[in-house]
């Protein structure tokens, strides 16, 4: 494509997913493309410009306004702030707001060294990291990232599943730590990571670019594009297992894709999703394995009634629960 | 531009008397243009993001100490401008000005009301001139673009989640850029930035 004006460029996918700073393929291209095209660094300059504005001009204030309020919380109900005292309060101050569980949607709790989000079962949250790093929380997570992001970036998976669109730097590598130990460092990349207490295994899904899997800093493997790897937790057994776009991301919008997953998950899943108390009676049934995929629009009641067929389970739907034997 | 608003006072006054519903008012009053103003300083949109927070939560810590103000959206442009100047030393977090326009940047200089009320006038023209452009585009348009861009969909989850081909959701992403860069022909960006500094 041939770029004359500033505003050619904004009609090219790659230069605007470039303006949006979170696709490390992109923000490459067009560096390169800068480096080799040194005059028209004014007219690319331009172009991103235009863009930003039209994004700011996009951007949901209420959305930005419920963050901006959630942070405004904890220091609101503080006394008046004359004391130096203030800051350690603070700490104080959100610990106990928390222990009343009287947080909205999402929360931080801060320590002088991490920063703790989590979310509750049914709500997908999406949080911007310091380096621009995109994550995305799926229901019932807590991760935990490094305060001061710039000399190391780390995040601690304690539970949950969560998807990264992480802006690569070379200098300083990005970093997700998993509950059984392992170490999932990316290479420029968008990945997802799952590990929940009620299921055996760790779930390792990439989507864009390659990531190092290490253990006690020692390099294990090297997953790319559409791989993914399921680690069983205690013996730490690993088998591969195919990605795809839906199973790794889907659930941002409201779609699972569970492939050769545990009914265990599935309940999980579908609490996610359908914000419902979902019970599976049985530790059989709970180990079972299932293949499928679903979303927010479907009805519950349906599929539920195709999992009957296809899987002999019984249901029962009772209010805000449901039973699945 | 710079006559008093009476009901924006009205807000000053109940944050400089606790009320933190008035500063929730105040940021969601003055998000947008602060953060046209924020991209014209650091062209960096989360980064602004960022900005627009810490002042807003900075004013609300210091609510005691506030005095009364004249033009409060002059003030929080100067509030930005400030914060921004104070932080640019730091350059990782404004990895993508040039070299040039950091130097030009002058941590000390007080800006003047006048100063303030240009950028202001800047940011409206800006912002019309976007919203005239969005206005070209149906709400389906729209609500793709904040997909791609904005949520950073990939074109598979974007059919998942509307039940659109990827085919369509492509051409329509390429039609509604061509409607908005047409649109957008000879917005005055850097051009008028680097007049502005200049100026100073």
């Amino acid at each position: 494509m041939e770029y004359q004006d500033p505003e050619d460029f904004i009609r090219d996918d790659s230069f605007l997913l470039y303006c949006s700073g979170k696709a490390p393929e992109a923000t490459a291209r067009w560096e390169q493309w800068l480096a080799d095209n040194p005059g028209r660094r004014q007219d690319v300059m331009q172009a991103r410009e235009l863009v930003l504005y039209i994004q700011a001009e996009l951007t949901d204030v209420a959305a930005a306004s419920a963050t901006f309020r959630q942070r405004l919380s904890p220091v609101s109900d503080l006394p008046a702030p004359v004391f130096p005292l203030w800051k350690k309060m603070l700490g104080v101050a959100a610990g106990l707001l928390l222990l009343a569980g009287s947080f909205g949607i999402w929360r931080y709790i801060s320590t002088p060294d991490w920063l703790e989000v989590s979310t509750p079962l049914g709500a997908v949250k999406k949080v911007a990291l310091p380096d621009g790093t995109q994550m995305w929380l799926n229901g019932g997570t807590t991760v935990k990232y490094i305060r001061k992001f710039r000399q190391s970036r780390q995040v601690v998976l304690e539970e949950g599943e969560v998807f990264f669109n992480v802006v690569h730097r070379a200098d300083v590598p990005f970093e997700v730590r998993l509950p059984g130990g392992l170490q999932v460092q990316d290479i420029g990349t968008a990945f997802s990571v799952k590990s929940r207490q009620q299921i055996s295994d760790e779930l390792l899904l990439v989507q864009e670019g390659k990531v190092l899997l290490k253990k006690n800093e020692q390099h294990i493997q090297t997953l790319e594009k559409n791989e993914g790897i399921s680690i069983e937790k205690g013996t730490m057994k690993t088998t591969a297992v195919k990605a795809s776009p839906v199973s790794t991301s889907g659930w941002l919008t409201g779609t699972v894709a569970l492939d050769n997953r545990s009914f265990s998950e599935l309940g999980i899943a579908l609490e996610n999703t359908f914000q419902k108390r979902v019970i599976i009676n049985g530790e059989q049934l709970k180990n079972r394995s299932i293949t499928i995929t679903f979303s927010r629009q479907d009805n519950l009641q349906q599929l539920l009634e195709t999992l009957k067929l296809v899987y002999q389970i019984t249901y029962e739907i009772s209010g805000e629960q449901v039973i699945i034997k | 531009m710079n006559n008093l608003s009476p009901e924006m006072d009205v807000l000053w006054e109940r944050i400089r008397h606790d009320d933190a519903g008035a500063v929730v008012i105040l940021y969601e009053k003055h998000y947008t243009d602060l953060l046209t103003y924020g991209i014209q300083l650091s062209k960096d949109l989360d980064y602004s993001k960022d900005l627009i927070n810490d002042i807003f939560l900075h004013l609300w810590e210091k609510r005691r100490q506030l005095k009364p103000v004249a033009n409060t959206r002059a003030y929080l442009f100067a509030c930005l401008r400030r914060k921004f100047y104070q932080q640019t030393g730091n350059k990782t977090q404004v990895q993508y000005l040039e070299d040039e326009l950091l130097q030009s940047i002058s941590a000390q200089s007080i800006p003047s009301q006048e100063e303030m009320l240009i950028a202001i006038q800047h940011t409206t023209e800006i912002r019309q001139r976007v919203q005239q452009a969005l206005s070209k585009l149906t709400g389906r348009q729209q609500q793709l673009i904040r997909m791609r861009y904005y949520d950073q969909l990939n074109y598979e989850q974007m059919e998942a989640a509307t039940g659109i081909a990827v085919k369509t959701i492509y051409n329509t992403i390429y039609n509604a850029m061509k409607v908005l860069s047409a649109e957008l022909k000879g917005v005055p960006v850097i051009t008028l930035l680097l007049f502005y500094f200049e100026k100073r």
